[in-house]
């Protein structure tokens, strides 16, 4: 998006109409518009704000219109206030016009009415025409997001909303980033198909699949239904458990550094930790013990327990050797033919009833399929096989169990030696009390364990029932022929939602892999000092410094200079990201660049920094439009004059009136 | 056989549950399927459905077809030596487990007798193993001490004959 | 139980998705429970032609 120019209005102290033209010019892509404080810069970034939103934050509220013409009205008389600003996006030309009328009811009393923004466009095959007034407001918020409007109109006397920075108070751009970047329509995609359970095309796709008349089915569904309601039951009871494991924990730690700083009690408490984490390792052995041990046995159990049992059949079946004397390559079908046809391949008559027919029918027994040889050889190939296996069963369970039985033995000796030490501690005067809540914590934290232990197992069983239940109601609907259809919708969708989540999950990682990446290239160029920035999931950034410990850092934080680089570099990052399209062969995503308009972005900085920030920004943002005070401009002057195309000045000609001045 | 679902019912499927997801001693039901059979047979235990309780827990079909060859032959063995529910000759007890398995009706007779073997064996198994008042360990040291005592009885068995040599004997 | 599915008819359908969901974006006309039926609909349709 390029900024042409920007008319105001009567707004604020512009009286009359004054117009701004940017630079948008590769090379020469830096706007300066120089004045002192109270000249009218701060008023100029709000003018942005107010044609595009309808924002204004001033001390003396809405009143825009300019005092000197407002004071001059006669009542009945009105005047306007407006602002236009005419921009490309797109390959569109756009002018976004938002004027409000003021009115003199009585003498020395001017209203303000409503406001009302209009935008004109110009595509580039030269049709001009007004985008619908329903439709204006969220053109305008594709445009520029009004959530990541203050990361382009930086408004350096504002700090105090970006200067949030703990981690839990900045504010969630995480969609508006992705807007800009172009992820949106994935995401939007990726959450109708499958957002919801049932408000989703997948979950509308399984719903409609037809259960009247199928008494399965409706079983099925009820019983689907009753499990995730006591499994959404079971995941909120776990995480009150996981919270109170971390209270738990966090006092336990407290007060073992209490005992660990007393003198007398430091070595003992130090045993204590040692033990502790020996015990710890000898669970998780223990642990994998058990489960070798659990599996050995799950397998092989039936096997070794059958031994006594094949040996009597391998008996049975030795005793009674009469099976599968048949005849080679005959089959019980033939001997039905020769029945059939009334007479034997020797010659002799076949009637029903008579000699050669029962001999017949009983030859049958010995013939496939009647004829059992084959499968009592395979059964007694497989008693073979089985009574191999479990040859070493015993052994190896043997060996399992003694293990574990060390493990465990250790384990219990560790305890009594920690229990012994703790009564110690506990007779020592100082100490003793917390020795005792120390030792009460634990318990409170085994207990919780537990707990957490025994939910996360039926969350497990609860999550493969649902899922069991759900492929089962799958496979029975799709037999109804109704439903074959909405099936293979459901595949499809399926499909392609898989195929979208892969892909947009790999371009988001790879963006923020990149945004994090280029904002620290950007931050270690403008800030000497060893700090770096991290991004989490939520696009929300904090500042880390390594080799200080957590107290300074949240000192270190606090200075305003740090944080407007901090915000320099994360906005830089983001605007030269934006400038790369992402794309990929099949599904095409474009992103925007933008501009950068920034207001004293100097004022909280030092000389240095001042020259620093001058140098990155034209590299990093296509339009570069800076509200600069004189003294400011001295530092960065020197460093952006090359690329400066226009540069204005602030005339502040009384309190309430500004001429803007081009300088040559 | 073995290739639909099956659902323990009442006391049984408590049972199965305390086994398999409270003292953890079985990976799966099914393994619990598998070897309650068995050691039914051994212990001569047999129980009916258990139809005074809306407790269940099921085997899924697919997990049934994964051990559906181990199954077959436990079920064949069983039919082969049981004598206890129904007095048969040698000759019908090698019809039964070996020409029965495309006559609809013999098999369900046979596996009213499978699972009754099963639910017996579940029953023998609980009360070997399981008990409320036992911790994870514990359960590890009776799960042991289940299989020393029969490796013993076995032991004291199989010093007579070698099961090898009976079954390389048959031609 | 899951036939062969024509990866041709589902490259289409993403496409068909993507630019529903790239206008609705710009024009906003359309609210999330209008977009799910849309959708749905079109995946319906698509899969019904034997082509």
């Amino acid at each position: 998006m390029l900024l042409k120019n920007l008319t105001l209005q009567n707004f604020r102290q512009y009286k009359g109409e004054q117009i701004l033209q940017f630079s948008a010019d590769s090379n020469t892509n830096v706007t300066v518009i120089l004045g002192e404080n109270t000249s009218g810069k701060t008023t100029l970034i709000q003018a942005f704000n107010w044609v595009l939103y309808g924002n204004a934050h001033f001390d003396t509220k809405d009143f825009l219109l300019n005092l000197e013409i407002a004071n001059q009205l006669k009542r009945g008389e009105t005047e306007y206030v407006k602002v236009a600003v005419e921009l490309i996006h797109d390959d569109m030309e756009y002018i976004i016009s938002r004027e409000q009328l003021y009115d003199c009811v009585s003498y020395g009393e001017v209203k303000p009415r409503q406001s009302a923004v209009r935008i004109q466009y110009k595509s580039s095959d030269g049709q001009t025409g007004f985008i619908e007034e329903n439709d204006v407001v969220d053109t305008i918020n594709e445009i520029l997001p009004e959530d990541l409007s203050s990361y382009f109109f930086f408004d350096g006397e504002r700090i105090g909303n970006l200067g949030r920075n703990d981690k839990s108070g900045r504010q969630d751009i995480a969609q508006a980033v992705k807007g800009v970047l172009g992820l949106n329509v994935l995401d939007n995609a990726i959450n109708h198909l499958a957002g919801g359970y049932k408000n989703s095309v997948i979950g509308k796709f399984k719903n409609s699949i037809d259960i009247v008349g199928n008494e399965n089915l409706i079983r099925l569904k009820g019983e689907l239904n009753a499990k995730r309601e006591k499994l959404e039951g079971k995941k909120l009871s776990l995480e009150d458990v996981k919270k109170m494991i971390g209270y738990y924990t966090s006092e336990k730690e407290r007060l073992e550094q209490v005992l660990k700083d007393n003198k007398e009690t430091a070595d003992l408490q130090g045993k204590i930790e040692v033990n502790e984490a020996e015990i710890r390792r000898l669970e998780k052995r223990i642990s994998d013990i058990r489960k070798r041990l659990i599996n050995d046995f799950s397998s092989k159990a039936p096997f070794y327990f059958m031994q006594p049992l094949v040996k009597n059949a391998a008996h049975l079946l030795n005793d009674t050797k009469e099976f599968d004397y048949g005849i080679p390559h005959m089959h019980s079908e033939s001997i039905d033919f020769l029945i059939k046809r009334g007479r034997c391949v020797c010659g002799t008559e076949i009637i029903t009833g008579n000699e050669a027919f029962h001999c017949l029918m009983d030859q049958k027994n010995y013939l496939p399929p009647q004829s059992i040889g084959t499968l009592v050889r395979f059964f007694i190939n497989d008693a073979k096989h089985y009574q191999e296996s479990s040859n070493e069963t015993y052994e190896t369970i043997e060996e399992r169990y003694k293990d574990f039985r060390e493990c465990v033995n250790k384990i219990s000796e560790l305890r009594s030696e920690n229990a012994f030490i703790s009564k110690e501690i506990q007779g020592k005067v100082d100490v003793g009390q917390t020795e005792q809540q120390v030792v009460q914590f634990k318990k409170k934290l085994e207990d919780a364990e537990d707990e957490k232990d025994s939910l996360v197992k039926e969350i497990g069983s609860l999550e493969t029932e649902c899922d069991h239940i759900d492929n089962q109601i799958r496979s029975l609907a799709f037999a109804s022929e109704k439903n074959k259809h909405i099936q293979l919708c459901l595949e499809y969708a399926d499909l392609i939602t898989n195929t979208l989540k892969g892909f947009y999950a790999k371009k988001e990682q790879e963006i923020r892999i990149k945004l994090e990446q280029r904002v620290n290239e950007i931050f270690t160029k403008m800030y000497h000092g060893k700090r770096k920035i991290v991004i989490n999931e939520k696009y929300q950034y904090a500042v880390e410094t390594p080799n200080l410990t957590k107290e300074f850092q949240a000192m270190a934080d606090k200075s305003t200079g740090l944080e407007t680089i901090t915000s320099f570099a994360f906005i830089s990052g983001i605007v030269d990201l934006a400038r790369e399209k992402i794309s990929s062969e099949d599904l095409d995503i474009k992103s925007e660049p933008y501009p950068l308009v920034m207001d004293a972005p100097f004022s909280n900085a030092d000389e240095k920094h001042v020259a620093n920030v001058s140098h990155i920004l034209p590299q990093v943002a296509e339009q570069v439009i800076m509200f600069v005070m004189h003294k400011d401009w001295m530092h960065a002057s020197k460093v952006l004059d090359a690329r400066l195309n226009k540069k204005y000045e602030l005339i502040k000609k009384s309190e309430t009136h500004t001429e803007i001045k081009e300088c040559k | 056989m073995f290739d639909r679902e099956y659902s323990f019912k009442g006391r049984h499927a408590v049972y199965v549950k305390n086994l398999v997801d409270d003292a953890e001693l079985f990976n799966r039901n099914i393994d619990v399927y598998m070897l309650a059979p068995v050691v039914g047979f051994l212990y001569g235990r047999t129980a009916d459905v258990d139809k005074t309780d809306n407790t269940t827990t099921k085997i899924f079909t697919d997990v049934f077809l994964k051990e559906q060859t181990k199954l077959v032959f436990i079920y064949r063995l069983l039919l082969l030596l049981d004598e206890k529910v129904e007095k048969v000759s040698a000759e019908q007890r090698i019809d039964r487990a070996f020409r029965t398995d495309n006559d609809q009706e013999a098999k369900e007779k046979n596996m009213v007798l499978f699972d009754s073997y099963v639910l017996g064996g579940i029953e023998y198994l609980h009360e070997q193993l399981f008990n409320n008042k036992l911790h994870d360990q514990e359960f590890i040291d009776g799960l042991f001490e289940f299989m020393y005592e029969f490796n013993e009885d076995l032991l004291s068995r199989t010093s007579e004959e070698d099961i090898y040599d009976i079954l390389n004997n048959y031609k | 139980m899951s036939s062969d599915l024509d990866h041709y008819k589902a490259k289409k359908m993403i496409k068909d998705i993507l630019e529903l969901e790239k206008n609705n974006l710009k024009t906003k006309k359309l609210n999330n429970d209008a977009m799910i039926d849309k959708i749905r609909k079109m995946i319906e349709a698509e899969v019904k032609k034997c082509y």
